[in-house]
């Protein structure tokens, strides 16, 4: 059965936890060890207190990236809060699992996979690594090659249904030093539009630098069955960037699962909506577009060199790897695509001295053959 | 003293050949697929084979780049190429995602790098990497010469560190900005920049800036850093970059690093004025020093010179005592100043007051994409870069300059 984790909206209020349906597991981010983290402390244990009265499981979220100075800052902030408090721990960082691994063996981990980490030998080479007790999945991993991973998984996977889709996170902040007067509290919410193509993307700076996002918002509430059926155990729902008038919305469809109860929750949602890549991930398709394939020596055929300079109806300069004579038959690659063949009537070197033999591999120069053009690829032979 | 690799990219063998004869200590390229600049030119499995053998007849390494994020049906593909790797004679392979770092342990022994794009960051993200049997990681940038070097000493893994060029402005491999605004998969070789991209804050009237995008890396007066640090790699970042710019980079930063190694002090105003030769954005140290702040980000400025040199072109053939047969890739004309780059006897003035074509007729002026014919000279080689003084002074950016 399909079971779900959430954060809560911002600014989060232990009624919100009334809110939420039974046994949903709460992620509680502090701001000195999530990304996106607003909770001090004390807030951070008093929600998880509640929480945990209220039979939900907690998770403290870890999800920075690290240098070893911000490990050993971030764990005064761990020690203090005593990870074991929690039910489990989310890191993304392999830094910071392994550091946990050595300094707290037996605390459970949820391991971040999201970005990079899209087959599933490597899934299973991070879960022997960490023996996590969850894998937070990419949303760029199509439901069916999700179906596919779960079968061979021996852990739950997890991903995210509704909420916002980082695109890019960088520890600089870049937001503050062009808006200086706004700085305050190291918490920024804007947004930005691209002048390229007019996008326009949520960006957050907090402690640990800027966030863009992207500008329409992951929404998979549709096709949570089709979710559960592919073997996904958890349904995240990231509602830190939304409003408590959405916690009982939420509840509603989540115990009901019925079509028009989505309605009310697209309304209160801000942002558009996109499945992003539930259903397929094409986004290798376009690279063959990228260059010209002819431009490209081929392995499949002996390569002789590669045309400098043509000059009508008086020379083809060569840059060759391999001799050959007046008598053999080239074949040209022409940018174009086209293959053209002509035979070598004649060979000079670059002071005008013919000679029979193109020997050794360099500058040679032979007759002329029209379309051929700098770029072009020779070859001794027409035979893949 | 420690003598850190110079290691520089190359988008092609002729790249390849440039950097090694210019003074790489290694090179990195990437095959047709796997990698993450599609657009590259790439390298088939032949031209890796020749490339390895130049590089090892040269004292020089060649490592592969596999460092794209790949899904299963990719990885299925990647163990017939990854023999083909073998029998080619790589020196060491560049990996990110633990997924192709199981496949490859499982079937070649080849050396693995991990790739930046894996942005590991402490000694703690070493030992794991380390235990997954990684034998040097390119870390990622946002970590400080001294970082790198306290990961090196904590972790007993090799490190290499980006010292040059074009720099992510999020941490690398956690940017998917194309994947979803332009459906090109940034992690597999499409990315498509949109940090470069002109960006307004807030919806209406807000501040417009490029508020994303980096300067590029220099990190050549650091040398001594680097050296102290026992860094074992200085990267040097585009394997979508011109021959001429591998070639330039290489020498200043391997002519660098010697001279401090044979305890002179190098000139810094003169090697930042090689590297002022190549298109670049303004420079920064990025976090090499200090972690990075606004200062590192470009601002694009509006008519800004952004080199002093443009390539002429590469020596196709010297021949004594008659000519310097030169490939061009821009327009000469005779008598224009150009300069041949060598490694060691720095760079040398060519005369182009005869320019012919290969048959002998004397040219006004001659169009990229034809071969010339120069005066003969003594020191000219094959496959030396010619360059030409644009007659503009440099962009120098107030702030680095302070």
């Amino acid at each position: 059965m399909l079971q779900f984790t959430t954060t809560l909206p911002y600014p989060p209020e232990p009624e919100q936890l009334q809110l939420l349906p039974d046994r949903v597991e709460v992620l509680l981010e502090h701001r000195a060890l999530a990304r996106a983290g607003q909770l001090e402390s004390e807030q951070l244990l008093d929600l998880a207190d509640k929480a945990r009265a209220l039979g939900h499981r907690t998770v403290l979220v870890w999800d920075v990236l690290a240098t070893d100075r911000e490990i050993a800052a971030a764990a005064t902030v761990l020690a203090d809060l005593n990870p074991r408090r929690f039910d489990a721990v989310r890191v993304q960082d392999p830094g910071i699992a392994w550091f946990l691994k050595q300094s707290e063996p037996d605390l459970p981990l949820q391991l971040v996979l999201e970005t990079g980490n899209h087959n599933l030998t490597g899934l299973e080479a991070w879960l022997q690594r960490f023996q996590p007790e969850r894998l937070i999945v990419s949303n760029e991993i199509p439901i069916g090659e999700l179906s596919r991973m779960s079968r061979s998984l021996p852990v739950p996977m997890e991903v995210l249904v509704l909420g916002r889709i980082l695109l890019f996170y960088t520890p600089r902040k870049l937001i503050s030093p062009v808006e200086p007067a706004s700085a305050a509290g190291g918490w920024l919410e804007r947004r930005v539009v691209s002048e390229e193509d007019r996008k326009n993307f949520p960006i957050v700076e907090s402690d640990h630098g800027t966030f863009m996002y992207y500008e329409k918002e992951l929404f998979l509430l549709p096709w949570l069955d089709e979710i559960e059926a592919a073997g996904i155990a958890y349904a995240r729902l990231d509602l830190k960037f939304h409003k408590q008038e959405l916690l009982p919305l939420l509840g509603s469809f989540l115990a009901k699962r019925e079509a028009p109860l989505l309605e009310p929750i697209k309304a209160c949602l801000s942002s558009r909506l996109t499945r992003g890549f539930f259903k397929s991930n094409r986004t290798d398709k376009q690279f063959t577009r990228l260059k010209n394939p002819h431009l490209g020596s081929r392995e499949d055929r002996p390569f002789l060199g590669q045309v400098l300079e043509a000059r009508k109806r008086e020379y083809i300069a060569l840059s060759t790897q391999h001799p050959f004579a007046v008598g053999d038959t080239l074949y040209f690659a022409i940018p174009e695509g086209d293959m053209l063949e002509a035979t070598v009537s004649w060979i000079s070197d670059a002071t005008g001295q013919r000679v029979t033999e193109a020997s050794p591999p360099g500058l040679w120069l032979i007759n002329h053959r029209g379309r051929v053009s700098s770029g072009t690829k020779v070859y001794t032979s027409n035979k893949v | 003293m420690f003598r850190p690799e110079i290691l520089a990219p190359a988008g092609n063998l002729f790249k390849l050949k440039t950097a090694v004869r210019y003074g790489a200590d290694a090179v990195y390229i990437a095959g047709k697929r796997f990698g993450l600049r599609s657009a590259a030119e790439n390298f088939t499995l032949g031209e890796i084979a020749e490339g390895c053998r130049f590089a090892h007849a040269h004292n020089a390494f060649v490592y592969v780049v596999l460092n794209g994020f790949l899904f299963d049906e990719e990885l299925a593909d990647l163990p017939p190429f990854l023999s083909g790797l073998k029998e080619a004679g790589v020196d060491a392979l560049i990996v990110s995602d633990l997924g192709v770092v199981t496949t490859v342990q499982r079937l070649v022994d080849i050396p693995i790098h991990l790739s930046t794009q894996a942005s590991a960051l402490s000694s703690h993200a070493a030992h794991f990497w380390k235990s997954c049997g990684v034998k040097r990681i390119v870390l990622g940038r946002e970590v400080s010469i001294a970082e790198a070097a306290a990961i090196k000493v904590n972790s007993g893994v090799e490190v290499e560190v980006f010292a040059h060029g074009a720099m992510c402005s999020a941490y690398s491999g956690n940017c998917t900005i194309s994947n979803f605004t332009a459906g090109r998969d940034s992690n597999r070789g499409g990315c498509v920049q949109s940090c470069r991209f002109r960006y307004r804050l807030g919806e209406q009237g807000g501040p417009s800036a490029h508020l994303f995008s980096s300067k590029d890396l220099r990190g050549v007066s650091h040398m001594d850093r680097f050296i102290q640090g026992e860094i074992n790699s200085l990267k040097i970042e585009g394997r979508m970059k011109s021959a001429l710019y591998v070639a330039a980079t290489v020498r200043t930063y391997s002519k660098a690093r010697d001279a401090l190694l044979a305890g002179q002090k190098p000139s810094v105003d003169a090697l930042f004025a090689e590297l002022d030769a190549m298109s670049h954005r303004d420079y920064s140290s990025a976090n090499l020093v200090r972690k990075a702040d606004q200062t590192s980000i470009y601002s694009h400025g509006e008519n800004e010179k952004t080199k002093t040199h443009d390539l002429v072109g590469h020596v196709l053939e010297a021949r004594k005592d008659c000519h310097v047969a030169v490939f061009l890739k821009n327009p000469l004309k005779p008598g224009e100043p150009v300069e041949m780059l060598t490694r060691y006897q720095g760079n040398i003035c060519l005369d182009t007051t005869s320019l012919r074509d290969l048959s002998g007729t004397t040219l006004e002026r001659a169009n990229p994409n034809r071969v010339v014919l120069l005066s003969w000279h003594p020191l000219a080689e094959k496959d030396l870069l010619l360059r030409k003084g644009n007659d503009a002074p440099i962009h120098h950016d107030p702030a680095l300059s302070a």
